[in-house]
């Protein structure tokens, strides 16, 4: 508790640089992000990072620095160009967008190996270090990397705010900006030197090869969450920030764990936990969804099911076993006698001694279904020209579907026939 | 039968535009009037879309010219307005229908600029012209495929144009959607708005439209639907391709020939 305390009161100087630091740089990224993710290019990102590494190696052998300025202008131009040759290709080849990302991405990161290879045997004694951008290194942030990062962040921000608009636009209907006179190869120049600047100040904490994760990440895992593309940019800057904040904290109870990968291990858990539990888009409440649906489908049937035997034996409120109500319809035991006991709750079903019998809601709600589906069928044969023995199994699932104001609609159009189309009674209420 | 107007409306000279160097129009020349609601007809892959995103400046031209009020697209973009295909975009985008409408307003405002209330206002009057004013802050991805459709002609009433192109507007929509549109675009035609939409559907040409323009990669017709709406147009538009243009466009992407030589 007390390293917790300690650590983000921010007294220490170091930890403050690296704290500002990866926040910064994550929620930066994860700004310039959002629209990345939104145009459908997320590998992107991906390209410019891996195209980074021979530009910085290159900034470094020219100039026998590690200047942070030097070197994100090399890794700006070389990522830069990456993109540009990734678009030329996907013009004027047959190949494909995926394969010429592909096909850049490893050239350039492969070349760019090649070059830190030969320095790290050329024996300059400057050079310790530059494989950190590799994996990023944000625990050796200084001050001087904070003035470069935050210049860039506000030059970011700034950008992004002027032209939201505009980049909205272009992320939802490029032919339609066009047609309306928009300059859209000026604003794709600035996106991509947006994306460009955030990777190339991102790589710094996360490295090249994890670049990808902060860029796309959080706003894959905020558009779980709103349908608002502000709030969707603010949050995936908040959820960037926290986990920046997560990865500098664990690497700082236990030094030998790198920031980087645990701010991709943070952002990605994020993520995970919005993927499952997110109340529109999540996958729990779509099972939870499903589930009911589920549960209200079985009830119905029984509640037809009740109706057909109080039908046949003109007499709907007859006490029932549970092996009578299964001899009519074949239910899962256990389902039958869940949902037996839910339509008691529910005050549709009444029992004595194992025995249920409707209650007059009960026989309206299994009416109802009934006189549905009949419905239905008499609309399927007669409107959409179906055979008589094939309209049972649809009806069976739109009968727990249709709305009132469809059935309103259903038997104004069918005139209130008397019987389906298997010469049953149709019962109205 | 290519019929000439004393004042067009819009002129396309010898327009050409190939798709990996395969002609998709070849040649086409036309003029079409003011004030008619006029539809494009001809067979899949006759170039009815490409024709109109040539004309808006969406592809490029191998050769040829369009005039729109007489002057080139640059200089009255401020009256034309076009509505692309419904599925040309992603409707899960996380955005709202009265924002997706305000972007209609957008070429009047510039860059950085806010919408401002008046262009809410026309917005809303848009939504409400469709039938949509209920929907307003409903988000995009929770519409039906006729919603999407409304929500699209709404943003194009706010651009308040002269000239509409309408890529497939009635495709995948339901019926009273169907009706809905049509009768607000033969509406503003009688403001003198012309209207020119890729269509379908043969039987409803009829019923719906001032003015035809027949297409198969050449034009096949162009006139007053009662004049050119006839069998043998017809015939001659979806007949089949002519045999001997369409193997020498193929030969053409084989062998990738230049479609004009460079002068």
């Amino acid at each position: 508790m007390n390293d917790f305390i300690y650590f983000f009161s921010l007294q220490d100087p170091n930890i403050r640089y690296v704290v500002i630091g990866v926040i910064l740089l994550t929620a930066s990224s994860s700004i310039v992000g959002t629209f990345a993710f939104l145009r459908k290019k997320s590998l992107v990102g991906d390209a410019v990072a891996h195209s980074v590494l021979p530009g910085v190696c290159l900034a470094f052998i020219i100039s026998g620095t590690k200047n942070p300025l030097w070197l994100i202008i090399g890794a700006f131009l070389t990522g830069w160009l990456s993109l540009v040759l990734i678009d030329y290709i996907t013009k004027n080849s047959k190949i494909k967008e995926d394969a010429a990302i592909g096909l850049n991405l490893s050239v350039f990161f492969g070349f760019g190996m090649l070059l830190l290879t030969y320095i790290q045997h050329a024996g300059n004694a400057s050079q310790s270090g530059l494989d950190h951008f590799l994996f990023g290194k944000a625990a050796a942030l200084v001050g001087d990397d904070l003035l470069v990062f935050g210049a860039v962040a506000i030059l970011l921000l700034g950008l992004t705010i002027l032209f939201f608009k505009e980049f909205t636009l272009i992320s939802f209907d490029i032919h339609f900006a066009q047609t309306i006179g928009v300059p859209i190869k000026f604003l794709q120049l600035v996106m991509t030197t947006l994306t460009v600047l955030a990777v190339v100040i991102g790589i710094q904490a996360v490295g090249v090869v994890l670049m990808a994760a902060i860029l796309i990440t959080p706003a894959a895992a905020a558009r779980f969450w709103t349908e608002n593309i502000k709030v969707m940019m603010v949050l995936g800057s908040v959820f960037g920030a926290i986990s920046g904040m997560a990865g500098a904290y664990i690497s700082y109870l236990a030094p030998a764990m790198p920031t980087g990968p645990w701010i991709v291990v943070s952002i990605s858990s994020i993520a995970l936990f919005s993927f499952f539990f997110s109340p529109s888009r999540g996958i729990l409440s779509r099972l939870l969804k499903q589930m009911k649906i589920k549960k209200r489908m079985s009830e119905e049937n029984i509640l037809k099911a009740l109706y057909h035997m109080g039908e046949k034996d003109k007499d709907f409120y007859k006490q029932r076993s549970v092996a009578s109500i299964l001899e009519k319809r074949g239910f899962q035991i256990p389902e039958l006698k869940q949902g037996l006991r839910r339509l008691k709750r529910q005050g549709f079903c009444s029992s004595e001694h194992s025995l249920w019998k409707l209650t007059p809601e009960g026989k309206n709600k299994g009416q109802r279904t009934v006189k549905l589906h009949r419905l239905w069928e008499v609309y399927l044969t007669k409107y959409v020209k179906i055979a008589a023995d094939h309209v049972h199994e649809d009806a069976e699932t739109i009968e727990h579907f249709l709305t009132p104001e469809l059935e309103q609609r259903l038997e104004k159009l069918l005139d209130y026939p008397t019987t389906d189309p298997h010469q049953s009674t149709i019962p109205y209420a | 039968m290519v019929e000439k107007q004393p004042t067009p409306l819009i002129e396309i000279h010898d327009l050409t535009v190939a798709y990996d160097k395969k002609p998709v129009l070849w040649d086409v020349d036309f003029t079409l009037p003011e004030g008619k609601l006029i539809g494009i007809v001809g067979p899949n892959g006759a170039g009815k879309s490409t024709l109109i995103k040539a004309i808006m400046g969406l592809i490029p031209m191998q050769s040829g010219y369009v005039k729109l009020f007489g002057q080139g697209l640059d200089k009255v973009r401020d009256k034309i307005s076009y509505v692309p295909q419904r599925e040309s975009v992603d409707w899960d985008f996380p955005t709202s229908v009265l924002d997706v409408v305000l972007m209609g307003r957008y070429h009047k405002l510039g860059l950085f600029k806010r919408p401002r209330k008046a262009d809410k206002e026309i917005a809303m009057d848009s939504l409400r012209k469709v039938g949509m004013e209920a929907f307003s802050k409903r988000q995009i991805s929770k519409l039906s495929g006729g919603q999407q459709q409304r929500v699209f002609l709404a943003r194009a009433l706010a651009q308040q144009a002269e000239l509409y192109f309408m890529d497939e507007p009635f495709a995948g929509v339901d019926a009273a959607t169907e009706k809905a549109i049509v009768a607000l675009l033969k509406d503003m035609v009688s403001k003198n708005k012309t209207v020119i939409v890729v269509h379908h559907d043969l039987q409803s040409v009829r019923k719906y439209f001032d003015w035809l323009l027949m297409l198969n990669t050449r034009l096949v017709a162009n006139g007053p639907v009662d004049q050119v709406f006839t069998n043998e147009f017809l015939e001659e538009t979806y007949g089949g391709k002519l045999t001997l243009l369409s193997e020498v466009t193929e030969l053409m992407k084989k062998e990738e020939l230049p479609n004009r030589e460079k002068k």
